[in-house]
């Protein structure tokens, strides 16, 4: 009861700094709670969506000729098959919103007349619609994806294009689409029957003018397994196996791709946020150890006092710890319902990404597991901070006291006349730096994760960056296989007469076998014009390839290894002689030259080439040149050569990614600056109740209050600017490898991240002009401090 | 001689828990320049309060503080803390430097606050009074590593450094033995001897001796007064004897 009634007593003393760990234990277990369920929440619903839509586990692109009755009999009597259907499709090329042309989605989009199985979503998109989705002609639905991409709401017009084919209908609503994430390009478009004919017929009549033997008529191919639990790999090769329809395919999907692909992008911002929540909970300890340490030495007389009157050093430590914790028991209270808000809030921003209705998912074990481990890392570090109670003598402490306690150390930092309140500010903190330790270590580790927050905004922004991620360049040339020499060297010399060429390349893309799964290949016109390599060296003969992180990963292969690549009937081994960086199919990506692709026929695709033109911008050369010129050369190289065009979309953070990406970034901020917030005051108020009578002699000196409140504030900004210099410093070295490691999620190996000052300047100056702020205001307190307080009657 | 504080109908009231407690009641003084006025008392007879309120560290319940044409009793904060950081000057009983500056900057500091003089100028003043205080030597000492003694001749030096026109020191010997209080009380004879108007509070009978004027406070009001020739070191005894009687005759 004894101890109750100190840890009360103690709580009622410093109820500022009670209240303080209870608001970043809120927002820690906030964070970690809201930011840890947003992976759980995805997956859940997109295993809800799998089911709801009965997603096949796997679908195959075929071209219908490829499809004969004799395979179709094989594939039925396999044991291990349990059903297949066949569905009319025809690959986009582009979405566009009919009121904003630039408002454009262009990834692999597939066009389906509607066969009554996809559930219809309510217009809010809260959940599903209680109506069966009946598409009528002049009528298109999608899945959100795509909707908010290309910024359209039911009612608005869309267009769809299959090479310069163009039909327009009207969005009428939203439907489930398993594959709708923004991370792959599978979506399903679906519209009527009737369209649907006359837009394939349309596209017929095009390729036939453009004199291209395509082969547009392709099924989507859905096959569910009998054995559920058989991997992607193993019910591939029973498909593949006496039918080859596997290789023949123009690619393939599984229900498990859906998953993996639908959440990915989530788990990389997700993995970021978790990152920056379990920051903060190792800041919050810091405060609490710093707390604890700075304490015990100002409450040193009164411990003595009370192991002088029969409590144990045991029973001394037991007080700090229930009173700590239940501070934090409290905060973790508050937190986890205020998390339940918060994932609301991220899960409506990220339904764009997933494209499937999300709703929030607690995992029993996540929840208890992390305040279970919250829990006793608090306990651990409060044990270790208490040990000083045991060293304290009680007849030492009573008898010498420490009413100096705030000034310990003795180093003393010059004071001028000039910056009177910075110099003194300076002193005090260098009278009694380890007080401020624990400030500069949060400092540094709230400017490394702004550092991050920037350096990520940047990179997805960065030309360098990007162009060092994915073959891109911000003019494509379509159907360049056809063109003349001439013509390519009058496009090129049209290209030139605008801006310098920084590089140019051709490349086409489909898919290849490798050990009975689809991979993803791209042709360049050469071999020593294939892009981002990172490691090795480019594939300059017609037997080397160079692979992503995502086939090193999944085939356990390196550099010198050879692999066999199959392609309808044909097979060739090929030495890999590098590594490359892309995003596609997670970094399931081989690269190589034109030549090499001979050896398996893919060299037929090269009509497919779309030519790449990266262009430099007179004003930034690490800049993409702008996207309205590039616009206007694509224009007249269309008009004079009749080829199609396209402008690469570079303005990432304009996108539906950067606006969910930039959300996460504004969430970082907001939570480095409500730390910074509650440090600084609790810092202030215990400064200001360590050095009361110090104040007061300062006014009886004549300073007046509001030089004092500045020497407070210059004290903690000076406090912040340490740890944010050295925070800069840390950042400079682990940006890379930290970024390395998130975006290897996604495929890329290795990135390469521009150096911009003002992605290290910034975070400093917010951090510091923050701390500078708050404590001006939280030392507003100064001003009650009167001189008569250095009376004694 | 010019009188340089002039207190007319002061009172001071402490309200505690709704209870009246007039510590000062209608209290009527005049300060002239180059005086060496000490307040004595015993306990809770509000001689601290008094000067508290003259040298405007806290405020009156009524009445007027003339220094010069300026009402003390009606100054705001801003015009009290410039009248402390230039005209005026206090040493404390507990001395109260700041125990993170050594003893040099516990002077120079507030000599900084002085925008009419030069960094020279203060560093060379703060030698120089720390020098005839007598703690040069232990100038870039923190308070924490030097005596008392040597903490209050510093803290008198910082009350000087911007020549204030008044002195104040409350009870400047209450935490000091013997010897050091004769150190600290021969600093004040001889600045006062040099012209340094000071008003000091005490209850003990060898401070009191040093002043030219004492006056006799007892349940907020003055109730006596008595005038001295300036202080010379070999009529001690006879000062004492003549203090005392007056204080006898006062009942105290």
């Amino acid at each position: 009861m004894d101890i109750f009634t100190m840890v009360r007593a103690n709580i009622k003393a410093h109820l500022g700094q009670f209240i303080g760990i209870v608001l970043m234990m809120i927002i820690a277990v906030t964070s970690i709670l809201s930011f840890g369920s947003v992976v759980f929440s995805v997956t859940s619903s997109i295993d809800k969506a799998n089911e709801i839509t009965s997603t096949p586990d796997t679908t195959l692109i075929v071209a219908k000729e490829n499809v004969t009755d004799d395979i179709m009999d094989t594939l039925k009597a396999k044991d291990e098959i349990e059903s297949i259907n066949l569905i009319d499709v025809l690959g986009l090329h582009e979405v566009y919103n009919s009121n904003d042309e630039e408002k454009a989605y262009h990834s692999q989009v597939f066009i389906f007349p509607d066969n009554g199985r996809y559930p219809l979503i309510k217009d809010d998109l809260t959940d599903f619609s209680d109506e069966k989705l009946n598409v009528k002609k002049g009528e298109v639905y999608f899945a959100t994806g795509i909707a908010s991409q290309i910024g359209v709401k039911p009612g608005d017009k869309v267009t769809l294009v299959c090479e310069s084919t163009e039909l327009e209908l009207t969005f009428a609503g939203f439907i489930e689409d398993v594959w709708g994430s923004v991370s792959m390009g599978w979506k399903h478009v679906i519209v009527s029957q009737e369209d649907f004919d006359s837009f394939v017929t349309e596209v017929h009549n095009k390729y036939d003018e453009f004199g291209i033997s395509y082969e547009y008529d392709y099924w989507l191919m859905e096959i569910n397994a009998k054995d559920k639990s058989l991997s992607d790999s193993e019910f591939n090769k029973i498909i593949n196996n006496d039918t080859g329809i596997y290789d023949a395919s123009f690619g393939s999907c599984t229900k498990r791709d859906s998953t993996t692909y639908g959440g990915m992008l989530i788990e990389v911002v997700a993995g970021i946020l978790v990152g920056v929540a379990v920051i903060l909970f190792v800041v919050l300890l810091v405060v609490i150890s710093n707390n604890i340490s700075t304490t015990v030495k100002t409450d040193y007389k009164t411990l003595g006092i009370l192991k002088s009157q029969g409590f144990s050093s045991g029973k001394l430590r037991a007080i700090y710890l229930l009173q700590f914790l239940s501070a934090e028991m409290l905060g973790m209270i508050i937190g986890f319902g205020v998390s339940f808000a918060l994932l609301n809030v991220l899960l409506n921003n990220f339904t764009s990404f997933v494209g499937v209705i999300l709703k929030p998912y607690y995992s029993p074990l996540f929840v208890s597991g992390s305040l279970g481990f919250i829990i006793l890392l608090s306990v651990v570090v409060i044990y270790i901070c208490t040990g000083k109670i045991a060293r304290i003598s009680p007849h030492k402490a009573i008898s010498e006291g420490r009413d100096d306690i705030s000034f310990s150390s003795r180093i003393q930092a010059p004071i001028f006349k000039k910056t009177l309140s910075a110099t003194v500010a300076f002193r005090n903190i260098t009278s009694s730096i380890s007080q401020y330790i624990g400030i500069m270590i949060t400092s540094l580790i709230m400017v490394l994760l702004l550092v991050f927050v920037f350096v990520g905004g940047q990179c997805l922004s960065s030309k360098n960056t990007i162009c060092s991620a994915e073959p891109i360049g911000e003019l494509g040339i379509g159907n360049y296989y056809n063109l003349t020499d001439e013509e390519k060297q009058a496009i090129h010399d049209l290209v030139a007469s605008y801006t310098n060429i920084q590089d140019e390349f051709s490349i086409t893309s489909t898919y290849v076998s490798l050990n009975d799964n689809k991979v993803r290949c791209s042709m360049f016109d050469s071999g020593s014009n294939v892009q981002c390599i990172v490691s090795g060296r480019t594939p300059d003969y017609d037997n080397e390839v160079v692979v992503g992180v995502g086939v090193i990963n999944s085939y356990g292969v390196k550099i010198g290894d050879k692999i066999t690549l199959c392609y309808n009937d044909k097979s060739y081994e090929y030495l890999i002689v590098g590594t490359c960086n892309t995003t596609s199919d997670v970094g399931n990506v081989i690269y190589m030259g034109e030549e090499a692709a001979t050896h398996i026929g893919l060299d037929e695709r090269t009509i497919y080439f779309t030519h790449y033109f990266r262009l430099e911008n007179p004003d930034n050369k690490n800049d993409w040149y702008p996207q309205e010129k590039t616009q206007a050369i694509a224009d007249e190289i269309t008009e004079k050569y009749g080829v199609m065009t396209g402008v690469s979309d570079t303005n990432i953070m304009g996108s539906e990614i950067g606006s969910a990406i930039s959300f996460a970034g504004y969430v970082v901020y907001v939570l480095a600056v409500a730390f910074v917030v509650i440090i600084v005051t609790m810092a202030c108020t215990k400064c200001f109740n360590n050095e009361r009578k110090q104040l007061g002699i300062y006014k009886a000196m004549g300073f007046t209050s509001t030089k004092l409140r500045t020497q407070f504030a210059f004290r903690f900004m000076i406090v912040f600017a340490i740890g944010a210099v050295v925070g800069l410093f840390v950042g400079a070295f682990t940006v890379t490898p930290f970024f390395n490691l998130m975006f290897s999620i996604t495929g890329i190996a290795r990135i390469t991240i521009d150096f911009v000052p003002t992605n290290y300047i910034m975070p400093l100056i917010i951090i510091c002009i923050s701390a500078f702020i708050f404590a001006f205001v939280a030392s507003r307190k100064v001003r009650k401090i009167d001189v008569n307080e250095l009376i004694i009657e | 001689m010019t009188t340089i504080i002039k207190a007319s109908k002061l009172c001071k009231t402490y309200a505690n828990d709704g209870v009246q407690n007039h510590v000062l009641s209608n209290v009527d003084l005049e300060i002239n320049e180059g005086e060496f006025v000490c307040i004595m008392g015993s306990s809770g007879s509000g001689k601290s309060t008094l000067l508290y309120c003259l040298s405007g560290m806290t405020k009156s319940t009524s009445g007027d503080i003339m220094y010069g044409a300026k009402n003390i009793a009606k100054m705001s904060e801003k015009d009290l803390t410039n009248l402390r950081a230039g005209d005026f000057g206090f040493v404390f009983q507990q001395m109260n430097l700041v125990p993170n500056l050594t003893l040099l900057e516990n002077v120079t500091v507030p000599g900084y606050l002085n925008k009419n003089k030069s960094k020279k100028e203060v560093d060379s003043r703060a030698n120089e009074l720390l020098k005839r205080v007598g703690v040069e030597g232990v100038k870039t000492h923190v308070p924490s590593k030097t005596s008392g003694g040597q903490q209050q001749r510093c803290s008198i030096a910082r009350s000087l450094i911007n020549e204030p026109k008044v002195l104040f020191a409350d009870e400047p010997t209450g935490a000091l033995n013997k010897s050091a209080s004769v150190e600290v009380l021969d600093i004040f004879t001889n600045f006062n001897k040099e012209g340094q108007t000071i008003l000091l509070v005490t209850h003990d009978l060898r401070t009191a001796i040093r002043a030219s004027r004492i006056l006799y406070i007892e349940d907020g009001s003055i109730k006596g007064e008595l005038k001295m020739s300036p202080y010379k070191a070999d009529e001690t005894k006879a000062r004492e004897t003549q203090v005392n009687a007056w204080l006898e005759s006062l009942n105290w």
